[in-house]
C-alpha cells in the first residue's frame, strides 16, 4: 500500500521535472528577452549567460523605446486590428455555426465540408490573391486591409459548431416555444451558454493576430498603421545598427498586454478547450 | 382552455414513416395520455403539436382554430420537457419570467435601460413579477428564487419547468415524460401534483410516457400507440377493461395478460385452451383464435389436474402464481389473494378456472373479437372468493 504511494509520489515527481524542463526551454528566450531589455548594450553581448544586469539599464533602454518609436500607436492598432477582426468573427461565426449544428437544411454537409477544407488553407496560398484584390480596390496600407481578410474564421465555425452541438435540442425548442426569436435563441441562449468557448476562441484570434508579422507586412507601408508585430521590425530598421536593448524593453512592452490578457482569462480559456462546462 | 383536435397526422422522416395518420380529437379539460413503448412516435407527435416540427399531412385544431401553419410561439401552447430544458444561466425566477416578457414587452422595451426608464414597461414587468411570484409559491419555489439551474435537484428542476409552463396560462399544456428523470418515490409524488394541478387549472394536457401506471392514474383519455399509429383512444378503465387490440391488452396491465392459442368451435364456443371458458365467439367455427385473460380473473383452485404450478411471487398484498396449462403447455399467470393460496407450493396440482364475462377474444392479427357469455349463476363460485 505505501509502496504504491511512494510510486505514485515518484511518478508526480518525474512528471513535475518533465514539465519544469519543458517550461523553461519554452520560457527560456522570453525570460532573455525580459533580462536584456534591463541591460546595456555591452553586456548583452558580452558572451556570458547571467540572468541579472551587472549595471541596470532598464530606464534607458524602455525611454529608449518609447521615444525611437511610436510604440503607443502600434499597441493602439494592436487593439484596433484585433478587436475588429475578433468582433467580425464572431458576428459571422456564431450565427453559422449555430445553423450548422441546429438547423437541418439542404447542403448542410456541403457547407460543414467546406469549412473543414477552409481549415487545411493557409494565409501564405491565399496572400497574393488578396494582396491584388486590395491592391484593385485601393485598400492597401489601410486598416479595412488588415481586417477583413480575417473576418470570416473558419476556424471559429468549426470551434462554435462543435461546442453547440452538445447545447441540448430540447433548451432551443424550449427557447422556440417560448417566444424567442432565431437571433435571439443564439444572442440570448446560445450565447450566454457558450462563455468558455468565446472566451478561448478570442484568446487564440486575439493572440494569433497581435503576433501576426506575414500579413501586415505585406499590407501596410505607413508606420502610423503598423500593429505591434511589424512596429517592432520597423523599430530595428529604422535604427542604424541593432540596438538590442531598446528592441528588447519593446519587445516587452508589446507582449506584456497578451500575458496579462492570458493571465485573467485563463480559467474560461482551459474550461473553453475541454469543450465542458455547458450542460445545466 | 381549448379543445384539441388532430386529424390524419403522419410524419416521415427519410424513408420511416414515425406517424401514420394519427387522429384523435378530445374536448377542453381534457388530459389525454399518449403512452406506447419507446421510439412509437409519441414525442414526434408532441413536437408537431408543438410546432417544433412540421408533419407531412393532416391538421391540428386548437379550440376549433387550424394552427398547423403557425410558430410555436404563437400556438398558445406551453411544453414541459424530459430534460427539463431550462436556461442555466438565468435565475429560476428569470426562467420562469421569460415567457412572459418576451409576450408582453416589445423587443425596445426589453432593453435594460428602457425597463427601468419606461412607466409603461415598469408597471408590465411588476405585473410579470407579481405572476412570477404567484407561480413560484404554488409550486413551492419561493425559496430557491435566485438559484440557478445547476443548483437544483431533479425535482426542483422539474418544478421551475413547470412554472415555466404555467405562468403562460397556455390553452393547452404538452408534457413529454415529464417525470422520468426522477426517482421512483419522487415520480409517484410528482405524479400526483401534476394531476392535482391539472384539476385547479382545467385547462387541456397532453402528456406523454411510456409508464402504463402514470397513463392509468392521471388521464381522462388514454391513447395507446404503437409504431406510428394509434391503436385506441378511451378512458383508462376502458382501456383495461375493453381493450380493442391484443396489443394495447397486453401494454396496459401488470402482470402481463394472459394470451392462449384456441380454436372457434361448431357452436362459438371456445375449444384447445386448456380450461372452461363458456360463451360463444362471433366468428366462424375453425377459426383460430387468442384468449386473453388478466391474471386477476383466473380462480385457481387445488388438484383437478389441469395444470403445475411453476413458481410463486409474493408481493405482499397479493401473490402471482405462475402455471403451466397440461393441455396447452402455455405459462399463465394468476393473482391471488395469500389467503386463497396458503400453503400453496411449486410443482403442485391446480386447475383455473375464468370470472365470467371477463375472457377476450382476439382474432390472429389482434383485432377484438365479439363474445357472448351467460350471466353468472350465483352461487357458482362461492367455494373461491
Ligand atoms: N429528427 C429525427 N430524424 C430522424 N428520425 C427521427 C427524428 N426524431 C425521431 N426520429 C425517429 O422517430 C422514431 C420515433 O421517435 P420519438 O417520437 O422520439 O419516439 P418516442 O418519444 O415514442 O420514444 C424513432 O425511431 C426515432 O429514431
Ligand atoms: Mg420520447
Amino acid at each position: 500500500m505505501s509502496g504504491g504511494h511512494r510510486l505514485g509520489r515518484l511518478a508526480r515527481a518525474v512528471r513535475l521535472v518533465v514539465l519544469t524542463i519543458g517550461a523553461a526551454v519554452m520560457l527560456a528566450p522570453f525570460i532573455w528577452g525580459l533580462a536584456a531589455s534591463f541591460k546595456p548594450a555591452a553586456e548583452i553581448w558580452s558572451g556570458s549567460l547571467r540572468l541579472l544586469p551587472e549595471s541596470f539599464h532598464g530606464w534607458e533602454n524602455y525611454t529608449a523605446a518609447f521615444n525611437r518609436a511610436p510604440l503607443g500607436r502600434f499597441l493602439v492598432n494592436g487593439v484596433i486590428v484585433c478587436g475588429g477582426i475578433l468582433i467580425f468573427q464572431l458576428i459571422f461565426a456564431i450565427p453559422c455555426a449555430y445553423a450548422l449544428s441546429k438547423h437541418r437544411f439542404a447542403g448542410r454537409t456541403v457547407i460543414f465540408g467546406a469549412v473543414l477544407i477552409g481549415l487545411l488553407i493557409p494565409i501564405h496560398v491565399t496572400a497574393i490573391p488578396l494582396y491584388l484584390g486590395f491592391a484593385r480596390l485601393g485598400l492597401l496600407n489601410t486598416y479595412a486591409a488588415l481586417i477583413a481578410p480575417f473576418a470570416i474564421s473558419v476556424f471559429g465555425i468549426f470551434l462554435f459548431r462543435q461546442f453547440f452541438a452538445a447545447i441540448p435540442d430540447d433548451l432551443i425548442a424550449a427557447a422556440r416555444v417560448d417566444g424567442f426569436s432565431e437571433w435571439a435563441i443564439i444572442w440570448r441562449v446560445v450565447v450566454p451558454a457558450s462563455w468558455p468557448a468565446i472566451t478561448a476562441f478570442a484568446i487564440f484570434s486575439v493572440t494569433s493576430h497581435w503576433n501576426d508579422l506575414f500579413w501586415p507586412f505585406i499590407v501596410i507601408q505607413s508606420t502610423d498603421l503598423a500593429p505591434p508585430a511589424l512596429g517592432v521590425v520597423y523599430f530595428r530598421r529604422d535604427e542604424s545598427g541593432v540596438d538590442f536593448g531598446p528592441m528588447m524593453a519593446a519587445t516587452v512592452i508589446v507582449t506584456a498586454p497578451l500575458v496579462v490578457a492570458f493571465l485573467l482569462a485563463q480559467r474560461r480559456f482551459i474550461d473553453g478547450i475541454t469543450l465542458s462546462g455547458v450542460k445545466g | 382552455m381549448a379543445s384539441l383536435e388532430i386529424d390524419g397526422v403522419s410524419k416521415r422522416y427519410g424513408d420511416n414513416l414515425i406517424l401514420d395518420g394519427v387522429s384523435v380529437d378530445v374536448p377542453d379539460g381534457a388530459f389525454l395520455t399518449l403512452v406506447g413503448p419507446s421510439g412509437c412516435g409519441k414525442s414526434t407527435l408532441l413536437r408537431i403539436l408543438a410546432g417544433l416540427e412540421l408533419q407531412d399531412a393532416g391538421s391540428l385544431r386548437i379550440g376549433g382554430h387550424e394552427v398547423s401553419h403557425l410558430r410555436p410561439s404563437r400556438r398558445d401552447i406551453a411544453m414541459v420537457f424530459q430534460s427539463y430544458a431550462l436556461y442555466p444561466h438565468m435565475t429560476v425566477a428569470q426562467n420562469i419570467a421569460i415567457p412572459l416578457i418576451l409576450r408582453r414587452l416589445p423587443l425596445w422595451q426589453r432593453l435594460p435601460l428602457m425597463a427601468r426608464l419606461l412607466p409603461q414597461a415598469r408597471s408590465t414587468l411588476a405585473r410579470i413579477d407579481a405572476e412570477v411570484q404567484a407561480a413560484m409559491e404554488m409550486l413551492g419555489l419561493t425559496s430557491l428564487a435566485e438559484r440557478r439551474p445547476v443548483q437544483l435537484s431533479g425535482g426542483q428542476r422539474q418544478r421551475v419547468a413547470l412554472g415555466r409552463a404555467l405562468v403562460r396560462q397556455p390553452a393547452v399544456f404538452l408534457l413529454d415524460e415529464p417525470l422520468s428523470n426522477l426517482d421512483a418515490k419522487l415520480r409517484v409524488h410528482m405524479r400526483s401534483e401534476i394531476a392535482q394541478l391539472h384539476g385547479r387549472l382545467g385547462t387541456t394536457f397532453v402528456y406523454v410516457t411510456h409508464d402504463q401506471i402514470e397513463a392509468m392514474t392521471m388521464s381522462t383519455h388514454v391513447a395507446v400507440m404503437m409504431e406510428g399509429r394509434l391503436l385506441q383512444v378511451a378512458t383508462p378503465s376502458e382501456i383495461y377493461a375493453d381493450p380493442a387490440d391484443l396489443r394495447v391488452a397486453e401494454f396496459i396491465g401488470s402482470p402481463k395478460i394472459n394470451v392462449l392459442p384456441a380454436r372457434v368451435g361448431a357452436d362459438g364456443t371456445l375449444t384447445g385452451v386448456g380450461l372452461p371458458v363458456s360463451g360463444s365467439v362471433a366468428a366462424a367455427p375453425g377459426t383460430a383464435v387468442q384468449l386473453g385473460l388478466r391474471p386477476e380473473h383466473l380462480i385457481l383452485r387445488r388438484g383437478g389436474g389441469r395444470g403445475t404450478v411453476s413458481a410463486i411471487e409474493d408481493t405482499g398484498p397479493e401473490r402471482f402464481v405462475s402455471l403451466v396449462l397440461d393441455a396447452s403447455d402455455a405459462p399463465v399467470v394468476a393473482r391471488v389473494a395469500p389467503d386463497h393460496c396458503a400453503g400453496l407450493r411449486v410443482g403442485d396440482d391446480v386447475s383455473l378456472a375464468v370470472l365470467p364475462g371477463k375472457a377476450l377474444v382476439f382474432d390472429h392479427a389482434g383485432a377484438r373479437l365479439g363474445f357472448d357469455h351467460p350471466a353468472m349463476t350465483p352461487g357458482e363460485f362461492d367455494h373461491v372468493r
